[in-house]
């Protein structure tokens, strides 16, 4: 018995041992933000008792992704918000706001000269001054509200370009109050989110919403307890080629009993429509509001990856009539794909000067004088 | 379905099962046979046929030149040859030479049209036709005779474990133990080729995969990285290569071992290697020998006045081996020009008194920078990208600024490679109490095994794959 005992202890101390030098080594080898999966540094986001979380303002940064964005540098404002970009042309700027567009206006993984609003900027025919209300992970509402409390003093944009992804209506599905004057308590609901010591995830299991930001204190650990969601979602995978088990990998991607990792259920109609009807209400507000400053107010499509050619066919029905709107997913469909070394899904250096040259056609058309005033002249 | 998929641990698993219920030796080469071409077929069933193709071709060539009369024998080797690098130039270096030949009437002034085919690689295109390329010229040599035990050989040619990138092994040596039955390995075999999986998997999952996103970056950014990130990247990609290769060539031999057939070594700890000609020696074995002995030495090899020709022409070929792309080429000239300037270098006493007196690791450290720099022109996509990383090095000396956030996983992968390299080349011997002690056993087991966890199966290709 005793000799068995103590093979045991020996054994159990080397696994320890192991264990601590395999921790030594992760920490020492492996960035904490590609471990975790952070989308950028350390202290990146700041806890806001309104919005969540909001950008650190006034800092210098850099973008990580599991396979590209490796240390991209690049710097926030006085806001928070990725610097203003101002055309080389001389002359009086107009003022351009880009809202909304989550990570794909916020330039995630791009340096600051490589941004959609860096780009329109630099290839406008126009001097024009730009500016992105988007960060990664906020929603088109949450910009707003920023936009609203920090900005709004400030700002006197001339033409403002409301940016909207294929996922735009799931944020008002499920966490816009449909008057749109109340303040949501918590933009995600509390079940949902939380801060990581200075990072922001949402909780994709029971057991990271148990240990809080405990979850991410050992990469061995975090390592080993991750695996659980990351078997599921590979044999989720596996089975969703096979022709029948649809519905068999999404309840094994998504367990009943576990909060969902992401806020869009296309499955759910119900929600959809709840969505659509409360964007058509928020867009409406922007227009008025905007409208009342003397600004034009348009819709853009962005391009997505992801989606089908007519992906925005739901949502164009909420935007109201009086509201110009360019499909820029329909136009450059399959110009804008997946590309080498950029985070998946979002755009690269060149798609986004691509994307900019056409929005920069779209200022210049929202700014063209109507054809009747242009018979008259 | 790549070593690091979940998909292959439970197709090997299987396989592994359904191996050792059967008895006859035959029935299970029969099986490995079909588990290899599902293999192969799982990447692209397209090119089946080509591993198929090339099979027949070379069993029948094979057989043939034992029957043809000897003034036919060169003319047949000559077309055997020819038809098994035909795939090879279509597939891999056509658009290559259409390409070239397109810039240089470019540069000349000629107007062209010429277009690439633009066909998909197939995968481990390289390994497979110099394995079974190499059948053919031993039978030809008289170096063994032709097989006539057609399982047996299409099994040689597709062996799943290093069926995609090596090693490279000879008929000579892989051949015979497919055609005899194997022994059921022991436990100490069985424990040594978990310990090479592990350890494997270890190379590739923590090592290799780490650093690969970090140096994409910098080749993808080149123009906004210093020159010290760019020769930091140099040395990182020089530890994700070796990872990477090293980390498939352990899975192979270890996978393999658990089927009862031995697989050759393809490196032995190569950045301790003390002149460019020792790391050679000690790189992707199974390619440098058979350079060695299938273009090297029917070159001329070392013969009086030939001698750097032919290194230039083999390092050249080599080069053009691992990829069609010109600073492949230029990567393959550099090594042949560092093999010659050595070989001269210690010729004579005072070569030999100037090697004795610098001490071995500054030896070993200005050879693996030599490498690192070598690995910056293997890494370039094309020629302009070489010029602009080199432009980079040698001109961009920002303040250290990012730095660090490459200095510090480079360096703890190189810390533990070298660890890894010293423990192989002098843990033998020396430390041979440690190694059997169960705790030190253990120990390093967990290390390997919860690092690998922890870092997770990403999934990602194995970098030679793609030659």
């Amino acid at each position: 018995m005793l000799p068995s005992l103590r093979s045991l202890l020996v054994h159990a101390a080397a696994l320890l041992l192991g264990g601590l030098a395999a921790e030594v080594v992760l920490r020492s080898l492996v960035t904490s933000e590609k471990m975790f999966g952070f989308c950028g540094s350390r202290g990146l986001h700041t806890p806001d008792d309104e919005l969540g979380f909001v950008f650190t303002p006034e800092g210098s940064y850099h973008w990580f992704h599991e396979q590209h964005a490796w240390a991209v540098p690049f710097r926030l404002d006085e806001y928070g918000c990725r610097p203003v970009a101002r055309s080389p042309r001389a002359g009086e700027p107009l003022e351009v706001l880009l809202l909304g567009g989550r990570s794909q206006v916020g330039g995630f993984g791009l340096p600051d000269d490589e941004t959609l609003h860096h780009h329109l900027a630099e290839v406008a025919l126009r001097p024009l001054e730009v500016r992105a209300v988007a960060w990664p992970g906020v929603d088109l509402y949450r910009s707003w509200r920023f936009y609203a409390r920090e900005l709004q003093a400030e700002a006197s944009p001339d033409v403002v370009l409301v940016c909207l992804n294929p996922i735009s209506t799931s944020a008002f599905a499920e966490l816009i109050p449909a008057d749109l004057r109340r303040v949501p308590p918590h933009p995600l609901g509390d079940d949902l989110f939380t801060m990581a010591g200075d990072f922001v995830y949402t909780p994709a299991s029971r057991l990271q919403e148990w240990l809080g930001p405990d979850y991410f204190r050992s990469y061995v650990g975090y390592g080993l307890m991750r695996h659980r969601g990351l078997a599921r979602r590979r044999l989720a995978a596996g089975l969703e080629r096979l022709p029948g088990l649809e519905g068999v990998a999404r309840r094994i991607a998504v367990p009943a009993d576990e909060p969902p990792a992401w806020t869009t259920r296309p499955e759910d109609p119900e929600s959809g429509a709840r969505g659509l009807r409360r964007l058509e209400g928020f867009l409406e507000h922007l227009q008025g509001h905007f409208a009342e400053q003397g600004a034009i107010v348009a819709v853009v499509y962005l391009p997505s990856m992801v989606a089908e050619e007519d992906c925005y066919a739901s949502v164009d029905r909420a935007v109201p009539a009086s509201m110009a709107r360019f499909d820029l997913h329909r136009e450059l469909y399959g110009a804008v794909t997946y590309s080498e070394g950029v985070a998946d899904g979002h755009y690269s250096a060149a798609q986004s000067e691509l994307i900019a040259r056409r929005l920069d056609a779209l200022v210049e058309e929202l700014l063209a004088p109507p054809p009747l005033a242009r018979r008259a002249d | 379905m790549g070593f690091t998929s979940v998909a292959f641990l439970g197709f090997f698993a299987l396989v592994l099962l359904l191996y050792r219920s059967l008895r006859s030796h035959r029935l299970q080469n029969l099986l490995l046979l079909a588990a290899s071409y599902l293999f192969y077929a799982s990447w692209d069933w397209r090119f089946l046929g080509l591993v198929v193709g090339l099979t027949l071709l070379d069993f029948g060539a094979a057989l043939a030149l034992e029957r043809v009369e000897a003034r036919w024998r060169r003319g047949l080797l000559a077309g055997t040859v020819l038809l098994n690098l035909l795939p090879l130039v279509v597939f891999k270096y056509w658009d290559f030479g259409v390409e070239s030949l397109a810039a240089l009437l470019q540069v000349v002034g000629l107007g062209n049209d010429l277009r690439g085919l633009n066909v998909v690689l197939p995968v481990g295109i390289s390994f497979f036709t110099f394995q079974s390329l190499s059948y053919v010229v031993d039978v030809h040599r008289g170096e063994r005779a032709a097989t006539r035990d057609f399982t047996s050989f299409a099994l040689y040619i597709a062996y799943f474990p290093q069926l995609l990138a090596g090693p490279i092994e000879r008929s000579t040596s892989l051949l015979p133990q497919l055609q005899r039955p194997r022994l059921r390995p022991d436990g100490e075999r069985v424990r040594s080729a978990c310990s090479w999986i592990l350890t494997g998997y270890f190379l590739k999952v923590v090592l290799a995969d780490t650093l690969a996103p970090m140096v994409d970056h910098v080749f993808e950014n080149v123009g906004r990285s210093s020159g010290a990130v760019v020769l930091t990247a140099g040395y990182a990609f020089a530890i994700q290569i070796f990872c990477d290769f090293a980390g498939y060539s352990l899975i192979a031999r270890g996978l393999s071992r658990l089927l009862g057939i031995e697989l050759m070594q393809n490196f032995r700890q190569p950045y301790l290697g003390r002149s460019m000609r020792e790391v050679w020696s000690r790189w992707h074995i199974s390619l440098t020998t058979w350079l060695r002995d299938y273009v090297y030495i029917p070159l001329g090899g070392g013969r009086r006045g030939r001698k750097y020709v032919n290194v230039l022409v083999t390092m050249g070929l080599c080069g053009l081996w691992h990829g069609a792309a010109w600073p492949m080429v230029i990567f393959g000239l550099l090594h042949g020009g560092y093999l010659v300037v050595g070989d001269l270098l210690r010729r004579g006493a005072r070569g030999a008194a100037w090697e004795a007196r610098v001490p071995g690791f500054l030896q070993v450290l200005s050879v693996q920078l030599m490498w690192s720099l070598s690995l910056l022109v293997f890494r370039s996509q094309d020629v302009s990208q070489l010029r602009e990383v080199f432009g980079r090095l040698l001109t961009s000396f920002a303040p250290v600024g990012d730095l660090g956030l490459y200095l510090r996983p480079t360096l703890t992968a190189w810390l533990v490679v070298m660890a890894y390299h010293l423990w192989q080349e002098h843990g033998r011997e020396r430390l041979l109490s440690v190694r059997r002690s169960p705790f030190a056993r253990t120990c390093v087991a967990s290390f390997l095994l919860l690092s690998t966890v922890a870092v997770g199966f990403q999934e990602q290709q194995f970098f030679y794959f793609q030659f």
